[in-house]
């Protein structure tokens, strides 16, 4: 009988066919905001499916940004390939971005620059999920996991409803040695990032003016994997960007979700192909892939408060005001870091 | 010689006619004479069989067949009417039928024997029955040894064979049974039905029939299956299942295990018009394509048209798969079914009443699939939903002699729901009567009436946001009145020439919120009516004896009507919802859009000198409606779509030629057919296309063109210890899309294999009787892997790997083979025994071979380092049952 039911399970095994890897296609990945720190735009080539080395960059173009009465802005080249602006675009302005690759001229299509958008409501909410974890047999046992969920609310209007968010929790922890008075205090910090490309606009079917509960990422009550044994967490510090994108930069983001969402996938998954806005205009034959994203952006940060201890206690939020610099991972001892909460 | 006439007994009067007598000790001889005298009857017997009979016992006005009943009840004679005076005594031993070797000959005589030579030919016409149950046993060979020349009983188990009058040795068999050789004289046209029994060992003999041996007409690309023998083959879960039995036949093939349908020299599955007693079935599997929707406890017979279909058949371009349900037992009331692993079944047939001439049959299977689920140990499948049943039935009501009705209903549901908050629910609704009427000797009318309807429900639960909850519900509806006219002018000549009209209803979507608070907009696809009439008449003419030909016309009319809306688009720009300039509104019953069409059908076919045969067809078919995906399964989830002015029908032209010969007396067949098909308007979508509750589907929709091409080979022996075939079938399916804007071609405009493509298709198919109770059957499959299309390039966008894929379906997965072996052994094999089970050991996939379901890319855990920008994929194939799969099924039968 077990045999049986063992059948269901599916197999996977590395397959390795010969496929064309041509590679050494153009790729743009060009993001211009209000924000002159997150204005860039670099250039590099694909490479071969199965090829260990990153995308090589490109180096010798040149970029613009032209606007709608011919105006443009040329980009400083700050490492190879990699281009900023020194310059932010204006709200409601019509931009494209034009790049000059030996001989060749490649083009955006037009986009607009939408205003900064708000927030309307940032909160935490507590979850329980079933989940399965596997015993020393191997056996799945079914378990609930309890996390905090984080979520917000945010407006659609005629300007702009549509948004992209990039999300990173650094989790705060102190350890003190039990029963030692004059036993230094150990400060820690550890970063979690969103997946994907979390994006937000009007729902499939839905007839609601605003974006509701859009979930973020999940701030889990167990994290002894995460720090120093014996430590407690004292808090979450959310730091949110939030972009204000069109349409198309939506859609566009959506099929790389989709492509992205496709692996693994038990029923026969469907191949998402992903072309951007951006065209060769002097030899059509040529590809380019990726996107010039014309986005505003704004960041909120919050700190977040819940008992692992009593998990059926509200988490308390309380937005912060100030944008100091925040390493990924790390620790002090006895000296707590300025950005503390 | 033991003598004696049989007939069809028509005998009701003498049997009625009233006796009033004292017998005692009566010796038998003399008792029947003063019957003979008294009731003008004459009977036959051996008098060495009944001389030390006698007969004690007193009659008053009773019927004649109760006298006999009575008087012979514990002689050890029986009894039966043949012709309406003729009553033939016998030895009462169930055992004692004629066999090949067992040196009795009785010879049946039909006719008149005063009337001899008044005849040069005569036509022979009855049933053969299964002597234990009185079931008629459709596909049934009734064989001439004197003229070579052999018929194939239909769905009712009725033969005709015409042969010179004279003395004549007919052979009768069929697989499972004793084959019965009856050596008749036949001196006029007459009727006899002919009882076979149950082999004692129960090893069956594949009966799968290409072509009905030596038949008159030109008809090719058809299979036959009976019942019993996909019953035999080995299968998942010990389930029979036709659609999986059917794709062991050369030209037909499935995706893979989780696909629903089938799939005919290249078409697509919504390109298969299933016929359940003449009703289309619109959804063909139950879980996941596992399994097929028809009980097969239910199934008389299949026939399968690949190419060749008859004028009487539209409605698809690929084939028809006609699936006849059984009907009833006339003699006695059968109890059935099977207890597997997966579900369970019972059906019920028998007289519906006293008289014996109507019957019935119903029959239900349902899955305990869910707690299968909850034991795999597997959180994918623990946390999933999936479970179905059906229910079927007929009622077939002899009106007259010749005058039958049936009525044949059909139910399924499905529920799914594979580890996510998305629940499908779906299920087939079919409903037919079908009327017979013989207008005279040469003249049948056949009329049917059809409804059936898909109805497909998918509730979005989302636990964390409800007020995003809805439930989208679509469905089909048809309805069918056809009317068949079968005339047989002579022998050599057969007419069927008719009408049908047809009525599609679709709701192809409508969103409900299911929360009371909830941001869930209802909406609703606009419904789509459309009928579909069509005249037809085609003509199977035996030329001379070499040469026959079938020639057939089909002319169907086509109307999508209002109530409805068309948009118009911007001329010289793609389509797209931006180049919308207005719309047109039609009013209920105004004519949107109309096609037609004229589809010729014609057959060809040489007998050579050496017993075999060349055939040569064309067809022209028109499909109407057709199903929508973008996947390279169907599922469940797609909804069906009418022709409309902006998606035109699909048309296939298809042209095939083969060879075919059934040497040893039909004991083995060999066939070789080539074909080619031409392909306009084949539903093809953008990249990206957006098919669910699209209100403008033409902006994503691209009608593409293809062509396929194959050869088939079969190999088959059809009686001894070993049976079974070996088909092979090389075939390719090509299309493109080469709109007039880039977005509307596919791979640059070029053609590309169809996701069917799959050259080689190897089945082995055998049985084997290894002693009386024990026997042993196999298969083995092998097919070329499907077309695929795999990531060639890779590249960093804002902090993630995206790739970029080939042209579609430029490469292959890997090929796929499988073994499956089953032993089955009867508990029982006495004829009288009441209650008769079998064991069905079955073993799936012997070797536990890894057949890759469906090809896709991640990254490699083992290959990562902390660089997103040097992160690693690599390709995995995944396998849906990747390991031998034992089964065990206990049939049974009373």
């Amino acid at each position: 009988m077990c045999l049986i039911l063992y059948s269901f399970s599916s197999c996977e095994q590395l397959y390795h066919p010969a496929i064309h890897q041509a590679g050494g296609q153009l790729i743009v990945d060009a993001l211009v905001t209000n924000d002159l720190s997150q204005n860039y735009v670099h250039l590099s080539k694909t490479t071969g499916f199965y090829d260990a080395n990153q995308s090589e960059a490109v180096a010798g173009g040149a970029v613009k940004l032209i606007d709608s009465k011919g105006n443009s802005i040329a980009g400083i080249e700050t490492t190879q390939g990699s281009f900023n602006f020194p310059k932010i675009p204006l709200y409601g302005q019509n931009y494209k971005l034009q790049i000059l690759l030996k001989g060749d001229i490649y083009e955006s299509e037009t986009v607009t620059m939408p205003p900064i958008q708000s927030i309307d409501k940032f909160y935490a909410e507590r979850v329980e999920k079933k989940e399965y974890v596997t015993d020393g047999a191997g056996v799945p046992i079914p378990t609930t996991v309890i996390s905090q969920e984080l979520y917000l609310d945010a407006p659609m209007t005629a300007d702009g409803s549509n948004y992209r968010f990039v999300s990173r929790a650094v989790m705060e922890w102190v350890y003190v040695v039990p029963n030692t008075p004059m036993a230094p205090t150990v400060y820690g910090w550890q970063s979690l990032y969103n997946n994907g490309y979390n994006i937000a606009g009007p729902k499939q079917f839905s007839q609601s003016n605003k974006i509701e509960k859009q979930p973020l990422m999940n701030l889990p009550y167990n994290t002894s994997g995460m720090m120093q044994t014996g430590a407690s967490v004292t808090g979450w510090i959310v730091l949110l960007d939030q972009y204000g994108t069109s349409r198309e930069s939506f859609d566009y983001h959506e099929r790389l979700n989709s492509q992205l969402s496709a692996a693994g996938s038990l029923l026969d998954p469907v191949q998402t192909q992903i072309y951007g806005n951006i065209t060769c205009k002097t030899d059509s034959s040529k590809l380019a892939f990726g996107y010039f994203d014309l986005n505003s952006t704004i960041q909120y940060r919050y700190f977040v408060i819940f008992s692992a201890t009593k998990p059926n206690d509200i988490a308390v939020v309380r937005e912060l005001t100030s944008y100091p610099n925040i390493p990924d991972n790390g620790k002090t001892v006895n000296l707590r870091p300025e950005w503390w909460q | 010689m033991l003598f004696f006439s049989a007939g069809i007994a028509h005998s009701q009067e003498i049997r009625e006619m009233k006796i009033t007598q004292n017998f005692n000790k009566t010796p038998v001889v003399e008792f029947l004479n003063f019957l003979e005298e008294t009731c003008h009857v004459n009977f036959y017997y051996k008098t060495e069989g009944v001389k030390s009979v006698t007969v004690t016992q007193t009659f008053k006005d009773t019927p004649l067949s109760q006298v006999l009943d009575q008087a012979l009840s514990d002689t050890g004679l029986s009894f039966k009417f043949f012709q309406p005076d003729m009553v033939f005594i016998y030895t009462k031993n169930a055992d004692v039928h004629p066999s090949p070797g067992s040196g009795e000959s009785q010879v049946i005589v039909i006719g008149d024997p005063l009337s001899q030579q008044v005849q040069k030919r005569a036509k022979l016409q009855g049933k053969i029955i299964d002597g234990k149950t009185g079931d008629p046993l459709p596909g049934a060979v009734v064989y001439n040894l004197e003229t070579k020349v052999g018929v194939v009983t239909n769905s009712k188990g009725q033969y005709s064979i015409e042969m010179p009058t004279g003395e004549m040795s007919l052979s009768i068999s069929f697989m499972n049974f004793e084959r019965r050789d009856q050596k008749i004289t036949i001196i006029q046209d007459g009727k006899a039905d002919f009882e076979i029994f149950e082999k004692t060992r129960t090893i069956d003999e594949v009966t799968v029939v290409g072509e009905s041996r030596k038949s008159s007409k030109a008809q090719m690309s058809m299979i036959k299956m009976s019942a019993l023998t996909i019953k035999e083959l080995p299968v998942f879960m010990g389930e029979a299942d036709l659609i999986k039995s059917m794709v062991m036949m050369p030209g037909v093939q499935s995706v893979g295990e989780m696909s629903s349908g089938f799939n005919v020299r290249g078409g697509n599955t919504d390109q298969n018009l299933v016929l359940v007693d003449g009703t289309p079935l619109f959804n063909t599997t139950h879980l996941f394509g596992f399994f097929s929707m028809i009980n097969q406890d239910a199934v008389a017979d299949v026939t399968l048209y690949k190419g060749g279909i008859p004028a009487s058949y539209g409605e698809r371009t690929s084939s028809v798969l006609e699936v006849q349900l059984k009907n009833g037992s006339d003699k006695y009331l059968n109890i059935y079914g099977g207890i597997g692993l997966i579900d369970s079944r019972l059906s019920i047939d028998g007289p519906l009443n006293k008289k014996k001439k109507s019957t019935f049959m119903i029959g239900a299977r349902s899955s305990y699939s869910d707690w299968m689920l909850r034991q795999t140990q597997n959180p994918t499948f623990m946390n999933s939903v999936a479970h179905f049943y059906d229910v079927n039935g007929t009622a077939n009501i002899e009106l007259g002699p010749t005058n039958h009705l049936k009525l044949s209903g059909y139910l399924s549901s499905d529920v799914f729901n594979l580890n996510t908050s998305t629940l499908y629910d779906y299920g087939n609704a079919l409903g037919s009567l079908n009327w017979k009427l013989n207008l005279t000797d040469k003249m049948i009318s056949h009329l049917t009436l059809s409804y059936s309807k898909y109805n497909l429900r998918v509730d979005q639960k989302d636990p964390v946001l409800p007020e995003y909850d809805y439930t989208l519900k679509s469905n089909i509806q048809y309805g069918s009145l056809k009317y068949l006219l079968s005339l047989y002018p002579n022998e050599k000549n057969h007419i069927n020439t008719g009408f049908q009209a047809i009525g599609y209803w679709i709701k192809p979507g409508n969103i409900v919120p299911t929360q009371t608070i909830s941001n869930v907009a209802e909406s609703s696809m606009r419904p789509e009516q459309s009928a579909e009439m069509a005249l037809f008449g085609d003509d199977d003419i035996e030329l001379s004896g070499k040469l026959a030909l079938s020639i057939g016309l089909r002319y169907t009319q086509y109307m999508n009507y209002g109530p409805g809306m068309v948009y118009g688009y911007e001329q010289g720009v793609t389509k797209s919802s931006a180049t919308i300039i207005d719309s047109t509104n039609y009013k209920s019953g105004e004519i949107i859009q109309a096609y037609h069409g004229f589809e010729p059908r014609i057959a060809l076919k040489y007998n050579l000198k050496n017993g075999g045969s060349v055939k040569i067809n064309y067809q022209r078919t028109h499909q109407f409606v057709s199903q929508i995906s973008n996947t390279a399964v169907i599922s469940p989830a797609d909804y069906w779509k009418s022709a409309d002015p902006y998606i035109a029908p699909l048309i296939n032209d298809q042209i095939a030629l083969g060879f075919f010969k059934n040497p040893g007396g039909g004991k083995y067949e060999f066939s070789a057919e080539t074909y080619y098909k031409k392909l306009q308007n084949l539903p093809e979508f953008k990249n990206g296309a957006k098919l669910l509750m699209n209100p403008h589907l033409e902006t994503d929709y691209l009608p593409a063109k293809g062509y396929s091409y194959g050869l088939e080979l079969l190999a088959k022996k059809n009686s001894g210890s070993l049976t079974g075939w070996i088909s092979y079938t090389y075939s390719r399916t090509f299309q493109k899309a080469d709109g007039q804007f880039p977005d509307e071609k596919i791979n640059h405009g070029d053609y590309y294999p169809s996701i069917y493509d799959k050259p080689h298709d190897l089945a082995v198919v055998a049985n084997y009787k290894i002693t009386r109770r024990w026997r042993f059957s196999g298969n083995f499959v092998f097919s070329s892997g499907r077309p695929i299309t795999l990531p060639e390039q890779k590249y960093l966008f804002q902090g993630n790997q995206i790739v970029y894929y080939s042209d579609r379906n430029l490469y292959r997965m890997p090929p796929y083979h499988r073994m499956d072996l089953a032993v089955t052994l009867d508990e029982n094999l006495r004829r009288k025994r009441m209650w008769k089970g079998s064991w069905t050991f079955s073993v799936y996939n012997v070797y536990g071979r890894e057949n890759p379901y469906s090809v896709f890319y991640r990254k490699d855990a083992s290959l990562q380092g902390t660089d997103v920008n040097k992160t690693q994929y690599s390709i995995y194939s995944l396998a849906i049952i990747g390991v031998p799969v034992p089964s065990i099924t206990y049939n049974f039968r009373f």
